[in-house]
């Protein structure tokens, strides 16, 4: 029988599809729910220092193959977000995602999400849509260093980074993550996109500005932990567009350990997890691999 | 889920209070979607649909600058339109009531049309209720009228009128869209002279003050402020309601479905779905 139990550095997941970042996991309660749908762990919404409303409407819509969002960052700040992750931790295996604007500022969120029972934090270095936030903090490798190298010295849990697409250095970006100590890569965030309606002359986002995810961007996200996958020796974990087992197995195939969904769950709904669980199970009796390390970066050989 | 720049074939005044904008929209859509709408110069703001046929439409009522920006559209004047979302009722049950108050009225017009069921249409004055009177008699089995201050049916509110109605009609289910007060099973049912054995009563009241608690999550900016985000989230039921990012979106958006076991000739289901105040 094959396993499906999966091991990002120290933390082990019984099984390997986690909750991206923004999707069903601004609340205690919904990141229970999560856990209870066959989701290996979550990784909450991303949370900064301060209250914050994001972005004004509108501010997400789908496009062909894919869904368009300018949200903003909104979350309640990390006080708040206390009663959510107490919650949460009791029924699983919860990353606090993170997003400041200096390293000090990452270093204090990530202690407090350890300080609430995060079993690894998820520092948002790639948020295509927010000044001075994620992604504009997260293509600078001198910057992307310090901001590790912070959050590993506040911090006893792992770090793992959420990286952009939005770059041509990812590979400089992603050895800035190694070389600082970070314990794992998370690629890809979104990326930066723009709809336009031609009635009206006008973006459609509030923000015009927005990031693009869902099934049109997998080919991208693949390619990039490829891309990782040779630059660096820490796990990766890959996240994009990925809708059923096979989209998870060229992740996998990549060179990825494990995997985030988002779009899928808004499209598909909670089920999506178990549905790709048996996928894998299906797919590694068939084809004789007995874990999911066994296909890890398997394409590159 | 489809989304389209439509184009307005008319705006009418559909009673004092609201206005009904009619566009052609050739997707499928069940009698309780709703669907985000937007134009240049308003937020995207979720409205029902008051009609669920390919002429689709929304029926609303000024309450601020978003639903004063769609008031102010002219035939021809174009839309951007996003949907349906949502569930939609279940009209499987065979004896159904449908419970209308104020606004709510028109997002359970699609229901009448699609099923013969009764209804009762409630509203503060005849000014908001006079226009479903015609839609009754055409479409329902039974439907009655109430008002609050008297000025036409029944001088009663919703919940009176559904415990009056009760003391000598059997339904499988309530469908209930109104504002929240409304909206109390136990309210509608003890109200009416049953007990409620299995306790739902407290189940919803447990519901709504969750409601409640995000209102206050959603001041402090916890939630998205997606609406695709409620498609998602009442398509897949069950989940945790995640509601627009201003709290008179809130109620609008909130359908929450429970499930009621009560005894013998009892409803033993109620929808219900919150409309603004």
């Amino acid at each position: 029988m094959s396993d499906l139990r999966v091991r990002i550095g120290n933390i082990e997941l019984d099984r390997p599809g986690m909750v991206a970042s923004g999707i069903m996991d601004e609340t205690g309660d919904t990141m229970v729910r999560m856990l209870g749908c066959g989701a290996g762990a979550v990784v909450s919404k991303s949370v900064g220092t301060n209250p914050n409303p994001g972005h004004r409407n509108p501010n997400f819509t789908e496009v062909a193959s894919g869904c368009i969002n300018a949200m903003g960052l909104p979350n309640p700040g990390i006080e708040a977000f206390r009663e959510e992750m107490e919650k949460a931790v009791k029924a699983g295996k919860i990353i606090g995602s993170v997003y400041g604007a200096s390293p000090q500022e990452f270093a204090s969120l990530a202690g407090r999400m350890e300080d609430y029972g995060a079993c690894a934090v998820e520092l948002n270095l790639s948020c295509p849509h927010a000044k001075g936030y994620g992604m504009e903090v997260g293509t600078d490798p001198v910057m992307v260093k310090s901001i590790v190298s912070a959050v590993k010295d506040a911090v006893k849990v792992p770090v793992w980074v959420k990286v952009t697409p939005n770059t041509h250095i990812l590979a400089d970006i992603g050895k800035a993550v190694e070389d600082a100590g970070g314990d794992a890569i998370v690629a890809i965030n979104t990326l930066k996109a723009m709809v336009i309606v031609p009635e009206f002359g006008k973006p459609l986002m509030s923000n015009k500005v927005c990031g693009l995810s869902g099934k049109c961007i997998k080919p991208i996200g693949v390619r990039a932990v490829w891309d990782l996958h040779s630059a660096v020796s820490i796990p990766i974990v890959g996240v994009g567009g990925i809708y059923d087992h096979r989209d998870a197995l060229e992740y996998i195939m990549a060179g990825a350990c494990a995997f985030q969904l988002g779009s899928a769950v808004l499209d598909n709904g909670p089920g999506v997890f178990d549905s790709i669980n048996r996928g894998l199970e299906a797919f590694m009796d068939e084809y004789g691999y007995s874990s999911i390390k066994d296909m890890e970066g398997i394409a590159h050989e | 889920m489809s989304e389209a720049v439509v184009k307005i074939k008319s705006v009418e005044q559909t009673n004092k209070y609201s206005k009904t904008i009619t566009f052609d929209w050739d997707v499928p859509a069940k009698p309780g979607q709703f669907i985000m709408v937007w134009a240049p110069d308003m937020d995207e703001i979720p409205l029902s649909l008051s009609s669920v046929d390919e002429e689709k439409s929304i029926t609303f009522k000024v309450i601020g600058k978003d639903t004063e920006c769609l008031a102010s559209k002219k035939e021809g004047d174009r839309l951007r339109v996003r949907g349906p979302y949502g569930n939609g009722y279940d009209l499987s049950a065979e004896r159904i009531l449908v419970v209308g108050g104020g606004i709510g009225i028109a997002p359970i017009t699609p229901v009448l049309k699609e099923k013969k069921v009764d209804a009762i249409f409630a509203a503060r004055d005849a000014d908001e209720v006079e226009y479903a009177g015609p839609l009754g008699i055409k479409y329902c089995r039974n439907s009655w009228i109430c008002t609050d201050d008297g000025s036409l049916g029944e001088h009663c509110n919703a919940v009176q009128m559904v415990q009056k109605v009760m003391e000598d009609h059997e339904y499988d289910m309530i469908i209930a869209c109104g504002p929240e007060v409304m909206l109390l099973p136990a309210e509608v049912l003890q109200r009416g002279g049953h007990t409620v054995p299995d306790v739902p009563g407290a189940l919803h009241e447990v519901r709504l003050r969750s409601v409640r608690r995000m209102h206050d999550r959603r001041a402090q900016g916890v939630q998205g402020r997606t609406g695709v985000h409620q498609g998602a989230n009442q398509r897949h039921e069950g989940f945790r309601h995640r509601q627009e990012g201003r709290l008179r979106s809130v109620h609008k958006l909130q359908v929450t479905k429970t499930q009621i076991s009560v005894s013998a000739h009892k409803p033993t289901a109620v929808w219900l779905h919150n409309t603004i105040k």
